[in-house]
């Protein structure tokens, strides 16, 4: 069976972040609409934290999986989570780092 | 007042989104390039963050959790995040018009197939202990049981699931666009269970094309982002609400006009 019960907590947390970043994106485009001056940096500021909190979500749920996987002992999924993971670190490596 | 439209745009690609487990990017892309006059490298990446907010939506809501098969789309994310790692390299040597004709032709194709298989559920009948590799069970809301289903043809669902992240890359959509059907038309997935393990993978394939994006300076403009994000949030709850109500047969039609249209867009309209 595939559509398990089993959870590590994290989906409420990764649930609870979403809504984080959805009101902090929020945040920020009001304060960049409606505010001007020494504000203008701080809205930018968590607009880009808000899209940076959106692009890790998935990453934490890739995770959310191995830990999963890994306490029931099923290695190859396990495994393809990993390497997942690992290619989504290259892939940051390579593009933004070099 | 270009974030105000943005955000509309966005609650509209969103719903669709939801509803079909496509992300939106393929509602949001012309609207922002053609109506919008964003360029399309910008359109485009502001999609593939929208794919995103969809993917994270959709598979972090129950009814999203417990439609997932968890397992095959941890399977398909490794060959899409392959795909779409191949896709932003191939991204310097293509023109524009060659991926959106590549593109066009695909979507055409998939909404063929699907109106051709309408009537099919995909669902075993009577009581099934052994769904055998990759299958399961789910909520079937058009009866009201719990169902199985049995994974068919794997090798399909990895070639489309690597053709998806490449598509992804290129056009800048979250590639549901080809996983949805093909995992229910040709891979014995039900529709539902196949949109949300379709979200599910499509957040994990749209991150190297928002990476790649983010490096060749694509992603300017953190304010329209972030508008069509919480456009696409606000209109994926409206999208879950709605998919929760419609049968799967009309979910088939609407996803097959939406993929004539996505072609009829990139094969004659640009």
């Amino acid at each position: 069976m595939t559509n398990r019960p089993e959870s590590t907590g994290l989906k409420r947390v990764l649930q609870v972040a979403l809504m984080a970043t959805s009101a902090t994106l929020a945040m920020g485009l009001a304060l960049s609409l409606f505010v001007s001056g020494p504000a203008a940096p701080v809205a930018e500021a968590l607009l880009w934290l808000g899209l940076g909190m959106l692009v890790t979500i998935p990453v934490l749920n890739v995770i959310d999986v191995v830990i999963i996987e890994c306490r029931l002992k099923e290695w190859p999924f396990a495994a393809a989570g990993v390497a997942v993971l690992v290619l989504l670190a290259y892939t940051v490596a390579i593009k933004v780092w070099r | 007042m270009i974030v105000l439209f943005t955000f509309l745009a966005g609650i509209g690609a969103g719903s669709l989104g939801a509803l079909l487990g496509l992300g939106g990017g393929i509602f949001l892309v012309p609207i922002l390039n053609i109506a919008l006059d964003v360029p399309l490298p910008q359109a485009m990446a502001v999609s593939l963050i929208t794919v995103i907010a969809t993917s994270n939506f959709v598979s972090l809501a129950s009814a999203g959790q417990k439609s997932a098969n968890v397992r095959l789309a941890i399977l398909l994310q490794l060959v899409s995040a392959i795909g779409a790692i191949g896709g932003t390299y191939m991204l310097d040597y293509m023109s524009l018009r060659t991926r959106e004709r590549v593109f066009g032709a695909t979507a055409l194709v998939v909404a063929v197939v699907i109106l051709s298989r309408l009537n099919q559920r995909n669902v075993l009948q009577g009581h099934v202990d052994d769904v055998g590799f990759l299958g399961g069970w789910f909520q079937d809301h058009d009866t009201g049981e719990l169902v199985a289903y049995r994974l068919k043809r794997v090798p399909v669902a990895v070639g489309v699931a690597a053709g998806a992240g490449v598509i992804s890359t290129l056009a800048g959509v979250g590639g549901g666009v080809l996983v949805v059907p093909a995992l229910n038309s040709w891979c014995g997935v039900p529709m539902r269970v196949a949109a949300a393990t379709s979200a599910v993978i499509i957040g994990v394939t749209a991150i190297p094309g928002v990476v790649d994006n983010f490096a060749r300076g694509h992603l300017t403009s953190p304010m329209l982002a972030a508008g069509g994000v919480l456009g696409v949030l606000v209109g994926s709850r409206a999208g879950f609400w709605i998919g929760a109500k419609v049968k799967v047969r009309s979910l088939k039609i609407l996803l097959a006009v939406v993929l004539a249209v996505v072609a009829s867009q990139y094969l004659w309209f640009k």
